[in-house]
């Protein structure tokens, strides 16, 4: 069936199965590649996107359960060249080491972010529960997030 | 099978006239977390999908004798509701804050962690404590049962082919000094399946338990409640004989077993350690943590 959706800001219309899953959606009819088939047993995260807003498992979220809502992939914040600042601060600190993690850990960061701009350590570790990383040990990941929390609040005490 | 089709109705009407249809051949996903894993794994034969998520059915609303969690709310919705925020319904909150991953909550129901009917889902301890009612709702009739009625075997509810779970209902409670707690173990902090969980309400008078309410899971069939428990230990003081005795009884009516997760001495050993804890040591702070 035709499913009309926005995708980073753009109206979309796919035709899809019945079962499809938005994760294939995403990558195979709109060559979204950056969210990343995982486990697709909602395990890992790796599939991470942002439905109106909040973090969902795309490999068990049915494309029909996406009409007429707002998708968000990493695309929607950041590109090679143009890095969301908290991009930045992952690659100052190391945050990542084969990436596989990345999109879907930042989207879930934002989405806190967004909601919350002044979280915890405890509340950006539950944040970004959902997202597993196998290699870093989550550290440099939390430190970067942290520190991007830091620098706003500075900013913002300076105005 | 392959699925032949998706059907997405705009109104109860229409869905309940595509379960009267289809019955079993159709398949209701609301988040659709349980659904799809089990649609890869080829577990549900079902060759009709129901997206009702165009129902008017979202929403957390206090009504006049019990507040009503619609069969859309999710658990992101339960766990942020401020008219849940307060006693004695902090416990679900907790119970659905430690479901899955914010992933899965953002899209998965309080509802379908019902209908799985598995008893490791998280929030049935809590509802259950609570009194919880189901409504049903199928073409022939709207009925509400007990969710001490809902859960029949694995994976089996008291749902028939025809009906859907519209609403969970939880009774509105005088004010008094309530204290609820929530745990879930499992062999790690985040986005386990609880191989063992408790839910505990207590209300005190004083010194007295004026009202005691407690639910497992994972240590039976299905997700049960300790009525022999609850009413051995009302109207009396929590003296440490009593809770010794309390801890007896408790043994008799669960019946843990074996799994590849856990072995059923470890989860009596659990059950026996969280419940005494619950009526020896003061209520922990809204977050806690789980144990692993």
């Amino acid at each position: 069936m035709l499913i009309h959706f926005h995708v980073n800001g753009k109206a979309c219309a796919v035709d899809a199965a019945p079962d499809e899953k938005l994760l294939d959606t995403l990558r195979e009819k709109l060559q979204i590649t950056s969210v990343k088939r995982g486990c697709e047993n909602g395990d890992c995260g790796a599939c991470t996107v942002l439905l109106d807003g909040r973090p969902v498992a795309s490999c068990i979220f049915l494309t029909v359960k996406a009409r007429n809502h707002s998708i968000q992939t990493i695309e929607a914040f950041g590109e090679p060249g143009h890095l969301h600042p908290l991009q930045e601060k992952f690659r100052a600190h190391g945050a990542f080491q084969c990436g596989f993690c990345a999109p879907g850990v930042t989207l879930s960061a934002i989405s806190l972010l967004n909601q919350n701009p002044t979280p915890t350590e405890e509340e950006v570790r539950r944040a970004i529960s959902g997202n597993l990383c196998r290699c870093s040990g989550y550290v440099q990941i939390v430190e970067a997030i942290m520190d991007y929390v830091e620098e706003r609040r500075a900013a913002r005490e300076e105005l | 099978m392959r699925v032949k089709e998706c059907f997405c109705p705009s109104s109860q009407e229409q869905a309940l006239a595509l379960l009267a249809e289809l019955g079993d051949a159709l398949q209701i996903c609301a988040g659709g977390t349980d659904l799809l894993v089990m649609l890869r794994k080829g577990k549900t034969e079902a060759p009709f999908l129901m997206d009702i998520s165009g129902l008017d059915l979202s929403g957390i609303r206090e009504e006049e004798d019990h507040i009503s969690i619609g069969a859309l709310a999710t658990l992101t919705d339960v766990q942020e509701s401020p008219l849940l925020n307060k006693e004695p319904y902090r416990f679900l909150q907790r119970a659905a804050g430690w479901v899955g991953s914010p992933q899965i909550r953002n899209a998965a129901t309080l509802a379908g962690n019902l209908c799985t009917g598995i008893p490791s889902a998280d929030t049935s301890t809590p509802l259950l404590a609570l009194d919880a009612r189901v409504r049903l709702a199928s073409v022939r009739r709207t009925r509400e049962i007990p969710l001490t009625g809902f859960f029949l075997a694995p994976r089996k509810t008291a749902l028939e082919a025809d009906e859907m779970v519209t609403e969970v209902l939880l009774p509105r409670f005088p004010s008094g000094d309530y204290r609820t707690e929530f745990r879930k173990v499992g062999t790690r902090k985040e986005l386990f399946i609880s191989i063992f969980h408790i839910a505990s309400l207590l209300e005190m008078e004083g010194p007295l338990v004026k009202r005691a309410r407690f639910a497992m899971g994972v240590m039976a069939p299905v997700p049960v409640r300790l009525f022999r428990t609850e009413e051995l230990l009302t109207g009396k003081s929590l003296t440490p004989a009593l809770i010794d005795e309390a801890l007896e009884t408790m043994k008799t009516e669960v019946h843990p077993r074996t799994s590849r997760h856990a072995s059923k001495e470890y989860r009596m050993m659990l059950a026996e350690n969280l419940l005494h804890r619950f009526l020896t040591e003061p209520p922990e702070g809204a977050e806690g943590g789980n144990l692993c």
